[in-house]
């Protein structure tokens, strides 16, 4: 566990030096991290139990950073590093989900109440979020990773400016309009279809 | 909507902004006058403007909603056992990474057994697949993908066993040899059937006899020589680790895992490769790239970032195996391998290539050690003090030939003098010596002090660079020469000073003296000179040259080079040792007794006793150390 730690503080670094590359390396080792946790909940609380991705990256992060080479840029990467992870995950399962003739396992993924749309076919939404997210970002990569830290990663508003290293009143901003964009985006698309 | 530019958005973010920041009374005039301004502006906010109404809790609580029993399966199980996908039939599960599981399946087309590696299809385009036939290289049939579920198929060839990772966490049995115990790990480590494979029975076998070194450099050749090829070829590993190294049952090592690999031929197209890698076998430069941007970081990482991760696993390998009682020298297998993991690239070795040549090199040094004759005494004591032996051995003839020099000369040439010549060449006699062998000292032991200090250190640090230890060996080897040439200098020099001398400062002027002091010093002096030699040139080719090998590649041809001649020198010098005494007691015969008084008659005789002696010695030694010498040209040239 300790020579975890510091590989995965010492791909922080170096993430944080502005390489995103080193990104690859780094989910893996995450990503681990939170299936090991997320398989001790479901063992303590059951399947029914709904873990907070907040509360998920948090702990994740306690976990596989060195408190003692403390470094709040540290925190922000890896904050940064879990929500990209988790919208991946998230993808990979829903993209999966529609894809299987087998049945499969019986998790269902829905977007959260906001969003009052007909569910023509299981995990479509989280793709749809996601593909509408791609053509944010190429309007404008930030707002699309405020959308991606805040919904994905479970960070607060004030958490998501240190990652990006702006200034609050900027996420907010971003993410009242990505927001709106976003909802235009899906509630357009399914009345399209 | 959609067909906004970035700039035009951001100047849509901007009205939004703006748009918010109005009191609810103010906005209708805003819009009305955006409208008039910048009509399709004007479209874009109210329908943003709607949405962000409509919106309000829409995305605000972060997803969790099941997250964790997203997590909690196994993601990693994309096929269940006797599924059927494409050509292939799942038999059971080989292995799980991070992102890709390997599967055990038949190919239903070829009905035959592979492995096959899953994984989702997302992220970058399809990674540079290496497909390179070698014998220690997991073969890639194929890659394909599974459409409907976004998976990655790549089809491999199927190597039963087990990883190298998981034989090193496997403690090693100890009362065995290294390789007996390597094999013992991978028995006990495979589970999964194995095909029977007559011809590689052998490897089991040779593996076997191994020991430590021996083992060592049984995977870093197989494994160096499987990166030379995709070196040869462009190709380069970049996650060279114990878990990417598969072990046959037969304990043949195979790399696989090329999939983060990058073709040099075609950077272009694989630069994001680069960022593969596990830290722990990572080179220097390598993790730097994480910190340069790309275009500066991707010359410089090549093969030599290959070598510097298969150092790292052979030490590890070495570590495994080391026994912490067993007394096997390591010293050229640790410096092959340090200089594998050196921090600059350009200190390793510089391909695949390199390395399985000094590795071979290491093997073969070790052999010729190992099957040089037994050291006899003189061997012993010459390799503990080099220095010593080599002085010792070259003066001991010196003196034995001045002792014969004297006898000879006190009956052939001393009652031939005037009792004042006689008093002339007595008092001459010390000045003489202490003069000829002060200068023959100076010369010869500067000469010998580079070989002797290299011998001086502890056997740990007897190295050095290719060209210092080429350098050496041919000073052991013909140091022999210049000592010779040395001394026939001096002796020639005493045999034309002495009658010089005596005609100058006595007046001796007698042809018959300047003949018996040819004579003498030719005699002695052949003597003095053929024993040095023979000893120097000995122990030089026993002792000495067979450790100065420490980094050649190349050492039966390089041997062969360098030995061209030696071998008739001591051809012509054990002739010599025999020879050169008895010629001399046959000459001492010819000339006779019959003028000599009482005590000349006893020097005479104890003179051709000497020589006689000598001459024995001679072939003795010539027998003995000829066998001797024999057997080190053997071993050396592996004849």
């Amino acid at each position: 566990m300790e020579e975890l730690t510091k590989n995965v503080t010492q791909l922080l670094v170096l993430h944080g030096q502005g390489d995103s590359q080193a990104l690859e390396k780094l989910l893996p080792l995450v990503y681990q991290e939170l299936r090991r946790l997320a398989q001790s909940y479901m063992r303590k609380e059951g399947s029914g139990h709904t873990l907070q991705a907040t509360a998920l990256v948090h702990e994740a992060y306690f976990r596989l950073v060195d408190q003692k080479d403390f470094k709040w840029q540290n925190r922000s990467h890896f904050f940064g590093v879990a929500a990209q992870l988790m919208r991946r995950l998230l993808i990979d399962h829903a993209r999966g989900k529609k894809a299987d003739k087998r049945g499969g396992t019986k998790v269902k993924v829905t977007l959260d109440e906001g969003l009052h749309v007909p569910n023509p076919e299981e995990g479509s939404d989280v793709l749809a979020l996601d593909e509408a997210l791609q053509k944010l970002s190429l309007l404008n990569e930030r707002q699309g990773r405020v959308v991606e830290l805040r919904y994905f990663g479970g960070l607060s508003l004030e958490e998501i400016a240190e990652v990006l290293a702006i200034s609050p009143a900027t996420v907010k901003r971003d993410w009242t309009l990505a927001k709106a964009w976003l909802h235009r985006e899906l509630t357009h698309e399914q009345s399209n279809s | 909507m959609n067909s906004l530019t970035p700039n035009e958005w951001n100047e849509v973010s901007a009205l939004f902004e703006e748009a918010l920041s109005l009191s609810p009374s103010a906005l209708p005039l805003f819009l009305k006058v955006l409208g008039e301004e910048k009509p399709h502006y004007q479209k874009e906010l109210l329908s943003l403007l709607r949405s962000h109404d409509e919106a309000r809790d829409f995305l605000e609580t972060p997803i969790g909603l099941n997250l964790t029993e997203i997590l909690a399966v196994d993601p990693s199980e994309y096929f269940s056992m006797g599924e059927e996908t494409g050509d292939f039939e799942i038999l059971e599960v080989l292995g799980k990474g991070s992102f890709a599981t390997v599967y055990l399946a038949r190919q239903l087309s070829l009905n035959r057994q592979v492995a096959l590696k899953v994984s989702a299809n997302v992220g970058k385009e399809a990674l540079t697949m290496a497909s390179l036939e070698h014998d220690n290289i997991v073969r890639v049939f194929s890659e394909s993908v599974v459409e409907e579920r976004q998976l990655r198929l790549i089809c491999m060839q199927y190597v039963s066993g087990t990883t190298l990772e998981k034989i090193l966490s496997h403690p090693p049995q100890r009362d065995v040899s290294s390789g007996a115990a390597f094999l013992k790990a991978i028995d006990h480590l495979t589970t999964s059937p194995t095909a029977f494979d007559a011809s590689a029975i052998k490897d089991r076998e040779y593996l076997s006899s191994l020991d430590l070194v021996g083992t060592v450099a049984y995977l870093g050749l197989r494994l160096s020589s499987a990166l030379a090829f995709a070196h040869k070829r462009g190709v380069l590993h970049m996650d060279v680790k114990p878990g990417n190294i598969l072990i046959s049952p037969y304990g043949r090592p195979y790399l696989t895992d090329f999939n983060i690999s990058v073709n040099n031929l075609r950077p272009e197209e694989s630069d994001a490769n680069y960022f593969g890698g596990t830290l722990e076998y990572m080179a220097p430069e390598h993790l730097n790239a994480f910190k340069l941007n790309l275009t500066e970081a991707l010359p410089q990482i090549d093969q030599r970032a290959d070598i510097f991760a298969l150092g790292k696993v052979l030490k590890e390998v070495l570590k495994w195996l080391t026994n912490p009682t067993s007394q096997t020298n390591t010293i050229e297998l640790e410096r092959i391998l340090n200089k594998c993991t050196e921090n600059k690239a350009e200190d390793r070795f510089a391909d695949g290539a390199s390395l399985s040549q000094a590795l071979r090199g290491c093997l073969e040094q070790r052999s010729i050690l190992e099957n040089l004759p037994p050291p006899g005494r003189i061997t012993h004591w010459a390799a503990k003090h080099p220095f010593a032996t080599l002085l010792t051995l070259i003066l001991v003839p010196q003196v034995c030939g001045s002792l014969i020099n004297i006898a000879y000369n006190s009956i052939r040439i001393v009652n031939h003098l005037s009792t004042h010549q006689q008093e002339v060449f007595r008092s001459l006699i010390p000045y003489w010596n202490l003069f000829i062998f002060s200068v023959g000292t100076l010369i010869l032991v500067p000469k010998l002090r580079p070989i002797a200090s290299f011998f001086n250190r502890p056997s740990n640090e007897r190295t050095g660079s290719p060209e210092f230890l080429k350098h050496l060996r041919k000073q052991v080897l013909d140091y022999p020469l210049w000592l010779a040439a040395v001394i026939t200098l001096c002796w020639g020099a005493a045999s034309l000073f002495w009658p010089l001398s005596l005609y100058l400062l006595a007046g001796m002027n007698d042809s018959h003296v300047t003949l018996h002091f040819l004579i003498s010093f030719l005699l002695s002096g052949s003597i003095a000179l053929t024993y040095s030699f023979l000893y120097t040139q000995f122990i030089g080719l026993r002792v000495l040259y067979p450790s100065l090998w420490s980094g050649c590649a190349d050492i039966r041809a390089t041997a062969k080079e360098e030995l061209k001649t030696v071998g008739s020198r001591f051809n012509f010098f054990y002739l010599l040792a025999g020879f050169i005494p008895l010629t001399g007691a046959l000459l001492l015969v010819f000339v006779g007794p019959e003028e000599l008084n009482s005590t000349a008659y006893d020097t005479y005789r104890a003179l051709l006793f000497a020589l006689i002696g000598l001459g024995m010695m001679g072939f003795v030694f010539a027998l003995k150390a000829g066998r001797d010498i024999a057997a080190t040209f053997h071993t050396l040239l592996d004849l």
